[in-house]
């Protein structure tokens, strides 16, 4: 059988559609990896494998049938474990909720199996997306995520096992959740692209909530083209989440492309990062500029988009784990400072909460005006390689903390984010390129980073040893 | 009003940590009021109110 720990969704369709490997070979293959490895990397809170075969089997009968449900159709895949799934618990990455068994399956899983994937497992996140401040690595009862790089390393959160799981070749896919940088840390931090789609495009019903104005489900997966692909299956108006939207988005395929994009690079962009996250985001610049026009200096609109985020995810969290406060349990939590960070959420005001709502109209007109003159805005992803376990993220790396920072502002107005790998920095470890998007723009996003892997080899790079 | 809900479960040293999380909401709310909103700029939330399923009465 041909290796398919690191190939691509497409080329995996291949193997499957030509009978040179079966779903059920592949999902085999994928569990006992993340049985074997999940654990080298505190990826995997739950392996489904009995469920995981029952399904690989009937996708198997259906293509023996001439059935094919589309691009993902046997693909295995793992979901961060905020998700509803059916059967296996939901635990949130909180000690709290280890035993939680919800009923049904979140729309996003429903999607995933509709379109033929072959869900293997339960992916360790940061305990309640990091809603209550972390500010280290061991903030979820499986433990730190490591980076499949270097497991003296942080995955980056709080989509942790979803960034490892694919980095390390354990799922070819996998679906995280983004209220404020929780895909684009462990895409990152792991190497692999991610997409953090735009509010509302996808279905968050049975997903935990920490922000229901800011939380996001997106893929992380080897190429920009698997993130699509991803996003067309699970994307889409469900009646079970008022705030999805109705657009359709189809995934971009990879032909040449119809006309030339524009990108553009915001004013302080290249401060204070480090110099290899500097050197290879030139280079990504030299590689966006044989399919776009690049256009500098841009200036982010000054508003508090920051404060903004913050008040609002504070507010809303705390009232979507008042519970937690009530009962006490809060204090069962990892994180030594998730005990305590979630009080002050308690007696956030409402006037203060809605201020916080009503400055994100102008922050949203703001940036929609500054997005219309480009495809998208690139930056690094971060402006550093991945962080040390043992070090407090405050104390990490102190002299690089970054330029101009567009993510505050893309998670609170919810506009796209596409993450990709661009190189290796200090210590061999990945930096990434961020495109930052209009609201519905995934696509032209997805073409860019299409465009880019096309003409570079980074998604292809594998971790040490893997 | 955390040490009249909580304070039984808090620390002197917690309450201190607390109090220091509170006063940094309170420079993010003095920075959004930096912006300057009119009365008719609104939440950026819209209600869409349930509407009776197909078959049912008042």
């Amino acid at each position: 059988m041909t290796d398919p720990t690191f190939l691509s969704i497409p080329e995996l369709g291949v193997l499957l559609r030509s009978r040179r490997v079966s779903s059920v070979e592949l999902a085999r293959h994928f569990l006992d990896r993340l049985e074997r490895l999940g654990p080298t990397y505190n990826a995997v809170v739950t392996v489904m494998r009995e469920s995981a075969i029952a399904e690989a089997q009937e996708r198997d009968r259906e293509l023996a049938a001439g059935k094919a449900r589309g691009a993902l159709h046997g693909i295995p895949c793992g979901v961060k474990d905020l998700l509803a799934t059916h059967g296996a618990p939901t635990t949130w990455g909180a000690a709290p909720y280890r035993d939680q068994m919800l009923k049904g399956d979140a729309t996003v899983v429903r999607r995933l199996r509709s379109a033929g994937a072959v869900v293997c497992a339960k992916l360790a996140m940061v305990e309640l997306a990091g809603g209550m401040g972390y500010n280290q690595a061991f903030a979820s009862f499986t433990g730190p995520g490591k980076t499949p790089w270097d497991p003296s390393r942080w995955s980056g959160g709080s989509s942790s096992g979803p960034g490892s799981a694919v980095g390390a070749g354990l799922v070819p896919f996998a679906i995280g959740s983004e209220t404020w940088g929780s895909i684009q840390y462990p895409a990152a931090f792991c190497g692999v692209s991610g997409l953090r789609p735009t509010y509302g495009r996808v279905s968050r019903h049975g997903a935990m909530a920490l922000s229901w104005t800011m939380d996001k489900l997106g893929p992380l997966a080897r190429t920009a083209e698997d993130c699509g692909l991803v996003l067309e299956a699970i994307a889409g108006a469900d009646p079970q989440d008022p705030t999805t939207i109705t657009q359709r988005f189809a995934a971009p395929r990879p032909v040449r492309l119809r006309r030339r994009y524009r990108v553009g690079i915001l004013r302080g962009t290249r401060e204070k990062v480090q110099p290899e996250v500097l050197r290879n985001f030139e280079a990504s610049l030299s590689v966006l500029r044989q399919v776009a026009d690049v256009v500098e200096d841009l200036q982010l609109p000054e508003l508090p988009y920051d404060a903004a985020a913050s008040i609002i995810i504070d507010a809303e969290a705390a009232s979507a784990f008042e519970p937690l406060f009530e009962n006490g349990r809060i204090t069962e939590l990892t994180a030594p400072e998730d005990r305590l960070g979630g009080y002050a959420g308690q007696v956030v005001l409402a006037k203060d909460y809605l201020r916080a709502l009503r400055v994100r109209r102008p922050a949203a007109v703001g940036l929609a005006k500054l997005l219309s003159q480009v495809d998208a805005i690139a930056a690094p992803s971060l402006p550093t390689i991945a962080w040390p376990l043992d070090a407090p993220f405050d104390k990490v790396y102190p002299n690089y903390p970054g330029g101009t920072d567009i993510s505050g502002a893309a998670n609170l107005c919810g506009v796209p984010g596409l993450f990709l790998m661009n190189g290796t920095g200090e210590a061999g470890l990945p930096t990434s390129l961020q495109l930052t998007g209009r609201a519905l723009g995934e696509a032209a996003l997805l073409a860019i980073g299409m465009a880019y892997q096309a003409r570079t080899n980074f998604h292809r790079l594998r971790p040490p040893g893997l | 009003m955390i040490r009249a809900q909580y304070g039984s479960r808090l620390s002197p040293k917690d309450l201190s940590t607390v109090a220091q999380q509170i006063q940094k909401g309170l420079e993010h709310v003095d920075q959004l009021k930096k912006v300057n909103l009119a009365n008719g700029d609104e939440p950026d939330f819209v209600f869409t109110p349930s509407r009776p399923q197909p078959g049912t009465h008042d």
